[in-house]
This record gives structure tokens, C-alpha cells and sequence, in this order.
């Protein structure tokens, strides 16, 4: 099992706001750095020139008029929030 | 079987249902009771369904009967159930991705498919169970349960809409939508012996599809004929306003394009796909099957698709660097799950996400952040996009000379549960042949073709050109006319 | 040592549509919380986003107006951040290719005891559109979101630093302010958020080039605290650097309430937003058929009025700075001057300027409305009735009131008032005091005891008030004046 040198799980996980266990960073280290060796072959390829695919198929201009439509009721909106005070969505104190 | 000796309505397809609909011969609500019935009888051993709500379903049925005595039916799916991959938005039903990260979410709104499907006709029927939120090729990284392959209940059903494939083949659904974002539709159809196709990207809406990979996920039908996966493309495909990534594609009616397109064709075979890894008994049925096509007149000519071999690598890249930043969505605040560890805020998230997703979707996430943050971008990301762009060129190469490529879907047949489930990076392997199609955004179905020893089901992959659905229909109903794989139903 | 200051301001501005920039819900302000939400705002499972035509039109103009240099393509990226008031957790935004680059916009250092202007063209860096985010506020030990503001176009406009005081800063507001409100772009109200400022700012030795460390300064919530912070911010960095200390870079919360900034904790400090294109959006080819339209839609700029008013009409930086705020007074002015005599424009600028203005806001109007009560060409009519002296000065006041409030042209009033049959008492006095002064013979021989050296007084006032005036209170008036003198 390898684990390149440059994949600091810890900073990666805090970036993706996962809390992982000590075992969970190991393992997926491992694991991960697996992948990454696997993927490195894509250096052998010769891509000078070569455009990245954006989209499959080339499709521009896509858009909508300005006209309003009505919304979600508050009640439809708010049905899955996990914590409500009247019409807004309660969290813990939020700190700047 | 019933009394007559004809097949079981819950294993007949869907044009032959609609015909007896439409002849007064059953109703939907028989046709319902039928499936729900089969479902209670088998659902214990084969565990596709994460919910159904039977009472809804015949409510459903009932308005269907309703709609046809009015003289108000609405074509071939109406009264039809139809599955539906637990990703799709139905409203007033669970959306769970199968993750405990939205295990008591309910839809407030319709995705475009169930809206299409609504207009059509078709009975919205259950939420079928997935590898967690699409990523996986086993269904086993579901967190709520483990989908048995109706074959050999000891074996995977494949994914990640293992579900999807496994009530179809069980007859627990008549027919059922999928996702496919690197063979989730075509490799449990391969595994679950029917139809799996995925359409063109672009063809269908995703508005209202639990997004995993942005720029690879389709919706798209499972089936027990090609007939069927016509019918049920022709009701959901076609241009979304509400999805800036659809196409301005022509209507089709693809079940009437079916009958008259009838070849001979140029197929490709591509030699990268017939290499290492390559079950024998698979490749045997495959080679088959490529000669039924040469006896029925097709030219068969060898094809060539150099960047096949970095195709797993750069789907990698590309679909968990876009997973990782879909998934960011899921936090607890406004809905799905959230812990009651947290301390505060900041770890409200941390606890949150910890908690909902399972070890997979955590190591997706936790790759693509990777391949995106500072100073990697251009490493993967960028390199990945280029590495697509010349695997997409050597399909449409390809194309050039031949009108469809034939390939194996799946390296080997239903493989045991647990088998692959300790080595990721196995387990991606499994999609070699399905990946490119995604990454070239080509359409791809896969169709029964065999069974090995084991009387685990063979799937053929038929790869098309861009937005030629009907054309790939053709030349996959030309090899089901002159078999009878479809006519097997697994001793449930 | 001398040192100078060096100030680059951020600005969000909200762009004025009907709906929202990536979904149909519609964009409104004050409206009960979460009532304009749908899937897409909230970040639902399965939501997808769709681009605002009329949101990139109002940018693009905005880039026209201030003259910047428009891509050719529209380009979306994806900002991967975690905050409550971001429902997917990423914005969607424009990183590498702004829709807009360049351009400038253009401040008046005016020197008001010197009256002399002094243009100064600060130049910007980029106009960018993304997405706004929610609304947090706070209540005992938590918080609370309101998701109506979420997803509203927001113009992100970035000048280059080279602002060299909080003055300057403040009239790079006020002018800014102005393009987008001329343009139809946006109201730019800050009460209402449509407005928002970041400062970032820093110290060097005058003279010098290399930029010192910056401090961005948030939460200025007013035009004028924008000044007052910048300015409190560079006295702070001023007292550091005296006392040998060095800046640190950081973020500080300015509080307008009580002229004190502190620093906010830092989140990460360096985010790593992790831009990528967002797949989910297609790009969007701007050619040049589309700017030439757009283009044809730009009202003349604001800077560019200024010079051609006060060039054509003689008009003072006093009216110039008040009237060119307002398209539509300027608008109004111009009909006035070209239906009016020549000699009376500067009184027709005075009139809008201290007069009707007043008028309009004291009834509610909208100029629109204003313009039904006030017909093209009474405001010039009453410039000459002003002049001719059918209307004295003192009249005009409540004269222009009643245009206003009861709709009557000039004529009506000075009929309905007998402004043609009788001055009033205050026009009175106003006459007899100019005849008094004008006539000094008469005057000395009235006070040395000739009674009918009145009779010159009142020749002087008859012809002035063209026989309107009371001969009686012409009379009476008269002799008081003269007692009291």
C-alpha cells in the first residue's frame, strides 16, 4: 500500500469539513494513495494541444428569460430542516 | 406462471402490457396488485427496495383505470409501474441516495424524469436501492441494506443501481430508471440479465437527479425487452429548460424507429476491450454474439481505442473532483442529517458529514478535494479533461468507420458479495468497459447475451453515436430478435 | 517620515431583475423570510442551475457604461466554500475570465473655495457576476437563516488601488452609485444590501511603490462610514508604523456607531476556493451584435452630462453636483431650457434645483407623476413670469408649491391668485422699499415735509407691479416705511 508524499489527508479532510477517525485517516490514506498511483499513468500521455473537455457535446448560449415564477412554499422549504425557529433555519451561533 | 401458461404479468414487458391494457384485459390496478404482491413475496430475499408505498402505487393504478375508461389514456406507459432508482426526485416521497446522510429526507418537489413519467401515465413505484449516492459497482456500499443479485442471491447484483436492475429481473418493477455516471445503469443490467441503457449526455434532464459526477450522470431505463427501454426513453428524454447541460435534440418516437431500422450495420470491435481481465466465459458469449450479427449481415471490423487503458484514471479525476464539490451540499443545516455531537457550528459540519456519509462516498470526497486544491488543479483536473477529450476522439474516430462498437460490459459475470468490497480500487476496475462511454458522453446499452456455467446472466454493451439512440436500438433489438435470454426468469 | 495611503475597494452590487440569477423565483427585498425560495436556491438534492439572460445584459452594460473591456465569453466557475449562508456550500461565480475588464470610473475633486474641479479616473480591475448568499442573523445562542436573498445577481466590481484617501474613496461611491442608477442597473440602496463595500488598505513611505501590507476592512454598512473607517483605518496603520510597529495583514470589522474597528477572527486565512468550471452551466458567447445593443441602451454617463451641461447651459458646479444625480431632473431640466428663453435658463436650473425638488418630495412623486402635474414648459413660463415680474421672488416658493400639489399651470394660479389683479403685502413692501431707494429726491423731500413727494414712489411701483398693486396699501405701506426710516 503507498500514500504519496503530498496527500495530507488531515488539511483535506478539514477542507472538505469531514471529521475523519484516526483509522479512517490511515485506511483512506492508503487507500487514496493507492488511486493516485493508479491514476499517475495518465502523465505518460501526450496532451500538447489537446483542448479539455468542457462539456461532451459543444452547446452555448443557454439561458432563461427574466420572468418570475413563483417558489417553494415556506412550508415545503422548510419541511427537512433538522431545526426551525418560525420561518428561518436555526443553527448554532454562528461566529464571523 | 399463471393458470393459462402464459408468463406472469409481473414478468411481462411493458409493450405487451400496455397492449392488454389497452384491450380491457387486465387493469392497472391487477397489473399493481400483481407486482406488489410479487414484491411482498420476494422482497425479503432480494432487497431492492429502500420503500414502496403501496397504498400510493394503487391510488395511482386506480387513476390510471380512471383515465383509459374516460378515454383518456395516455399511451403505452400509462398504468405501467415503474421503479425508481432512490436518486430521482418524486414529490412527497423519500430521496435517501441510500444514505443516512438523507435517510428522512422527503422530496418537496419532481425531477423532470418523475414529471415526465407522471404525464405518461406511469405508476411511480418505490425507491430502489443504490450503492450510496450512486458510487459504487456492487450496491453493497448502500447503508441501508445489501441488494442480492435475483440470480444467485449470494452474489451482487452489481451497481450502483443495483436495485434499479434487480426488481426488474425479479419482477418487482416492470420496468425502472437508473443512474449511470461510469456503468451504473449497464453493469447491474448486465449482471441482473436485462436491458440497461444509457443514453447520450444531454438526452435526458437531470433536473431532479441527485447529482454525483455532473458532467457524466445520465437517468435511463432498465428493462426486460429493447422494446421496453424505447418506450421508457421516448417518455423521459427530450430538452429541459430547467437543465442548462440538455440538448436541443429532435423528438423521436423510439419504440415505432425500432421495428424499421432493421441493418445490415458496420460494428466495431475495439481490440482494448478484449485483453486482460477478460472473463472467458464472457468473452466467449460476446464473440457470440458478434457472430450472430456477422450471419445476419453485418461487416465486422476491427476497431482500435488507444486511450482506452486511462479511462478508469481520468474518470477518477474528473467525477470526484465534481462529486466532491456536489456533495458539498449535505451539511445538516438546511436538511438531511445532523449530529448531535456538535459543539458548535464548525463542527456541526464536521460532525454532520462524518456521520452521513459511508466510508466510500468519504473517500470520493476526500480524493476529489484533493485533485482540485491549490496546486494540483492542473495536475489532475485539467490533465484528466484533456486525457477525455482524446479518449471522446477516438470513439468519434472510430465512428467514422463503423455505425455501433460491441464490447463486453462487464469484465466478469455477478462476482460474490464481499469479494471486491476491501479493494476500492478492484472494485473501480470493474467499469473499464463502461467508463469511456461515459467520459466520450455516447450512448450504451447493455443487453442479455448469455449465461455462464453458473447460470449467472452475460451482458452485451452496444456503444453509439452521439444522440443516435434510435439507431443503437435497432442494432440491439436486431440481436434480441433471434434470441430468447429474456424469456429466462430467475426460480424465486 | 511621510507617509501615504493606498485604498482598493471591493463592491457588490445587487443587479435589479425580476427573478433570481440562477432560478425563476423571484428577486425582491422585504418579503416574510423563506417565501422566495425553490429547489435551486435552497441547494436541494437533484437542483440544477439555470443563467438570467436580463442579469448578464445589466452587467454588461454596467462594464459599457463604466468602460471596461467585455469578454467574448461568459465563463461560470464554482467557489467551493463552507458558510451556513451558502446552501450548496459553493458559489457559483467567475474566477479566470470576468465578464468585464478594465474600464475606470471617474471622481471630482472639487475644490469648492477654489471652485475649480479636478477629475480623476480610478481605474478597476474587473466586474464580475455571481450569486448571492443568504441572510444570518443572530438570536440568543444561535443563529438563524432566511434564504430570500440567496441566488440574487451580484455584480462583484474590484478597482485597483489606487485610491489615495477616504475622500476620494467616498467619491468613488457616490460616482459608481450613480452609473448603476443611471443605467437602470441598480438602486444601489446599502440599507437594503444593494450595495455592499469592502476596503483593503495599506501604508507606504510617499513616493515609494511597493504596496505595504493590506488590512481589508468589512461591515460598512453606509456611504460615509466607508470614509470615516478607511480614514480611521489609516490613522491606525499610521500609529503603528510610528510607534515601530508593522501592519499585520488581517481582517478588521469596522463599527460606524462608534468609530471604533476591531479584528474579526480569522477563518482560514488563505482560502482555497478550488475553482473549477462549473459543469453544469454552458458558456455564453457574447458577440458584438449584443454589445452594439446593449450599447444603444446606455444613457449618456454621468460624467459626460456634467461636461456638456455646464458647457452649454453655463451651469455652476453648485447645480451641476445636485441636479446631474438625478437622470430624470436632468431630463426635465433640458426641456425646460430648450422651451424657455435664453435668459432665463440659469433661473429655470435654480427653480428644479431649490424649488421643485422640494415640491416632489414633499408630495411623494415620482417624476413621472411630477411631469403629469407640471407640464413641459411651465417651469420656463414661470423663469420669464419671474423675470417680467408678473411673480415676485417672494411668491415663488408657494407658487411652485401649488404647481406641484394642485396641478395648475401659471396661468391658472396667477389667475386664481389675482396674482394679475393685486400684489400681495410681501411684494408690497418688497416694491416700496425698491422705490424708496430708488427715488432719494423723493424720499428727502417726503421727509422734509412734502406730502405729494409720495406720488413719485408711486409711479415707480404701479409700473412695476403692472397696475396690480392696491393703491390704498401702496399708500399705507408707503408712509409706514417712511416713518420708520
Amino acid at each position: 500500500m503507498s500514500q504519496p508524499a503530498d496527500l495530507d489527508i488531515d488539511h483535506v479532510a478539514r477542507l472538505a469539513r469531514i471529521a475523519l477517525t484516526p483509522d479512517e485517516k490511515a485506511r483512506f490514506s492508503a487507500q487514496i494513495g493507492d488511486v493516485l498511483a493508479y491514476i499517475a499513468q495518465l502523465k505518460e500521455v501526450d496532451v500538447t494541444g489537446v483542448e479539455p473537455t468542457a462539456h461532451a457535446f459543444p452547446v452555448q448560449n443557454v439561458w432563461a428569460e427574466d420572468v418570475a415564477q413563483p417558489g417553494l412554499p415556506v412550508e415545503d422549504a422548510l419541511r427537512n430542516a433538522p431545526e426551525r425557529q418560525d420561518n428561518r433555519v436555526a443553527v448554532p451561533k454562528v461566529v464571523e | 406462471m399463471n393458470g393459462t401458461g402464459s408468463p406472469a404479468l409481473f414478468h411481462q414487458p411493458a409493450g405487451a402490457l400496455a397492449g392488454l391494457l389497452e384491450a380491457r384485459r387486465i387493469s392497472s390496478v391487477e397489473l399493481m396488485q400483481a407486482v406488489i404482491g410479487r414484491t411482498r413475496a420476494v422482497e425479503e430475499r432480494i432487497h431492492a427496495f429502500n420503500s414502496f408505498d403501496a397504498d400510493d402505487a394503487l391510488a395511482q393504478a386506480r387513476a390510471s383505470d380512471e383515465r383509459r375508461a374516460a378515454g383518456r389514456a395516455r399511451g403505452p406507459l400509462d398504468g405501467i409501474p415503474v421503479g425508481l432508482k432512490d436518486v430521482i426526485a418524486v414529490k412527497g416521497q423519500p430521496l435517501t441516495a441510500s444514505s443516512r446522510m438523507l435517510a428522512n429526507f422527503v422530496s418537496p418537489y419532481d425531477g423532470t424524469a418523475a414529471v415526465r413519467l407522471k404525464e405518461a401515465g406511469a405508476i411511480c413505484w418505490g425507491r430502489l436501492n443504490l450503492d450510496e449516492f450512486a458510487m459504487g459497482s456492487s450496491t453493497e456500499n448502500s447503508a441501508f441494506k445489501t441488494t442480492r443479485n435475483p440470480w444467485d442471491q449470494t452474489r451482487v447484483p452489481g451497481g450502483s443501481s443495483g436495485g434499479s436492475a434487480a426488481a426488474v429481473a425479479s419482477g418487482e418493477a416492470i420496468v425502472a430508471l437508473g443512474s449511470d455516471t461510469g456503468g451504473s445503469i449497464r453493469q447491474p443490467a448486465a449482471l441482473c440479465g436485462v436491458v440497461g441503457l444509457k443514453p447520450t449526455y444531454g438526452l435526458v434532464s437531470r433536473y431532479g437527479l441527485i447529482a454525483f459526477a455532473s458532467s457524466l450522470d445520465q437517468i435511463g431505463p432498465f428493462a426486460r425487452t429493447v422494446e421496453d427501454a424505447a418506450i421508457v426513453l421516448g417518455a423521459i428524454a427530450g430538452h429541459d429548460p430547467l437543465d442548462s447541460t440538455s440538448f436541443r435534440s429532435e423528438p423521436h418516437d423510439y419504440r415505432a424507429e425500432l421495428e424499421k431500422r432493421r441493418g445490415p450495420w458496420k460494428l466495431g470491435i475495439p481490440r482494448e476491450y478484449f485483453g486482460e481481465g477478460l472473463d472467458p466465459e464472457v468473452g466467449a458469449a460476446v464473440e457470440a454474439a458478434i457472430g450472430h450479427y456477422r450471419k445476419i449481415g453485418c461487416e465486422i471490423r476491427p476497431v482500435s481505442l488507444p486511450h482506452t487503458k486511462y479511462a478508469v484514471g481520468a474518470y477518477y479525476i474528473i467525477a470526484t473532483a465534481e462529486c466532491s464539490s456536489n456533495l458539498a451540499r449535505y451539511d445538516g443545516v438546511r436538511y438531511g442529517h445532523r449530529s448531535e455531537a456538535a459543539t458548535d457550528i464548525v463542527d456541526l459540519y464536521f460532525q454532520s458529514r462524518a456521520e452521513g456519509f459511508g466510508p466510500e462516498v468519504k473517500r470520493r470526497i476526500i480524493l476529489g478535494t484533493y485533485v482540485l486544491s491549490s496546486g494540483y488543479y492542473d495536475a489532475y483536473y485539467l490533465c484528466a479533461q484533456k486525457v477525455r477529450t482524446l479518449i471522446r476522439r477516438d470513439f468519434l474516430e472510430a465512428f467514422r468507420e463503423v455505425d455501433a462498437i460491441v464490447t463486453p460490459t462487464s469484465p466478469t459475470a455477478a462476482f460474490k458479495r464481499g469479494e471486491k468490497a476491501a479493494d476500492p480500487l478492484a472494485m473501480y476496475l470493474n467499469d473499464i468497459y463502461t467508463i469511456g462511454v461515459n467520459l466520450a458522453g455516447l450512448p450504451g446499452i447493455s443487453i442479455p447475451c448469455g449465461f455462464t456455467k453458473e447460470k449467472l446472466p452475460i451482458g452485451l454493451q452496444l456503444i453509439g453515436r452521439p444522440f443516435d439512440e434510435a439507431g443503437l436500438l435497432a442494432v440491439a433489438r436486431a440481436y434480441e430478435r433471434d434470441h430468447d435470454w429474456n424469456a429466462r426468469h430467475p426460480e424465486l | 517620515m511621510n507617509y501615504e495611503a493606498v485604498i482598493g475597494l471591493e463592491v457588490h452590487v445587487q443587479v435589479r431583475t425580476n427573478s433570481k440569477m440562477f432560478s425563476r423565483t423571484a428577486a425582491l427585498y422585504g418579503q416574510p423570510e423563506n417565501t422566495l425560495t425553490d429547489p435551486v436556491v435552497l441547494g436541494l438534492p437533484g437542483a440544477l442551475p439555470v443563467m438570467n439572460k436580463a442579469a448578464l445584459d445589466q452587467t454588461v452594460k454596467a462594464g459599457l457604461m463604466l468602460g471596461c473591456e467585455i469578454a467574448a465569453v461568459c465563463k461560470w466557475d464554482r467557489k467551493n466554500y463552507f458558510y451556513p449562508d451558502s446552501p450548496k456550500n459553493y458559489q457559483i461565480s467567475q474566477y479566470d475570465q470576468p465578464l468585464c475588464k478594465g474600464g475606470f470610473v471617474e471622481i471630482d475633486l472639487y475644490n469648492k473655495a477654489e471652485d475649480k474641479s479636478d477629475y480623476k479616473k480610478i481605474a478597476l480591475t474587473r466586474i464580475h457576476l455571481e450569486e448571492d448568499v443568504g441572510k444570518l442573523s443572530h438570536s440568543g445562542d444561535g443563529s438563524l437563516i432566511d434564504f430570500n436573498r440567496t441566488g440574487t445577481p451580484l455584480m462583484e466590481i474590484v478597482s485597483e488601488p489606487v485610491l489615495s484617501s477616504a475622500e476620494e474613496a467616498y467619491l468613488y461611491l457616490t460616482a459608481l452609485k450613480m452609473m448603476m442608477i443611471y443605467g437602470g442597473i441598480s438602486d444601489c440602496d446599502m440599507e437594503k444590501g444593494q450595495l455592499r463595500c469592502d476596503a483593503n488598505i495599506s501604508i507606504r513611505p510617499a513616493g515609494t511603490e511597493p504596496l505595504g501590507t493590506k488590512v481589508e476592512l468589512k461591515n460598512l454598512n453606509s456611504i460615509s462610514f466607508v470614509r470615516d473607517g478607511i480614514a480611521h483605518e489609516i490613522r491606525r496603520q499610521l500609529a503603528v508604523v510610528e510607534r515601530g510597529g508593522t501592519i499585520v495583514q488581517e481582517t478588521r470589522d469596522y463599527d460606524g456607531q462608534t468609530g471604533k474597528s476591531q479584528s474579526l477572527r480569522s477563518k482560514e486565512m488563505a482560502h482555497d476556493y478550488r475553482y473549477f468550471p462549473d459543469p453544469d452551466l454552458m458558456p455564453v458567447m457574447v458577440n458584438a451584435e449584443w454589445i452594439k445593443r446593449l450599447e444603444s441602451e446606455c444613457p449618456e454617463r454621468p460624467y459626460v452630462k456634467k461636461r456638456r451641461l455646464a458647457a452649454k447651459y453655463m451651469l455652476p458646479h453648485s447645480i451641476t453636483s445636485v441636479l446631474i444625480p438625478s437622470r430624470e431632473w436632468c431630463d426635465i431640466f433640458e426641456e425646460e431650457a430648450m422651451a424657455a428663453d435664453p435668459i432665463d435658463v440659469p433661473a429655470v436650473a435654480n427653480l428644479i434645483v431649490n424649488f421643485f425638488r422640494s415640491d416632489v418630495a414633499k408630495n411623494s412623486l415620482s417624476l413621472v407623476d411630477f411631469r403629469k402635474r407640471v407640464g413641459i414648459g411651465e417651469i420656463s413660463k414661470l423663469a420669464k413670469s419671474i423675470r417680467q415680474r408678473v411673480i415676485l421672488s417672494t411668491a415663488v416658493a408657494s407658487v411652485s408649491s401649488t404647481m406641484v400639489s394642485a396641478s395648475l399651470t401659471i396661468d391658472a394660479i396667477v389667475a386664481k391668485e389675482g396674482l394679475s389683479a393685486r400684489a400681495d403685502q410681501n411684494e408690497l413692501e418688497h416694491l416700496c422699499r425698491e422705490a424708496i431707494a430708488a427715488n432719494p429726491k423723493s424720499r428727502a423731500d417726503f421727509k422734509s415735509g412734502k406730502d405729494s413727494a409720495i406720488n413719485g414712489f408711486k409711479g415707480y411701483i404701479m409700473r412695476a407691479a403692472k397696475g396690480r398693486a392696491d393703491p390704498k396699501l401702496v399708500d399705507a405701506t408707503l408712509r409706514r416705511q417712511l416713518a420708520e426710516d
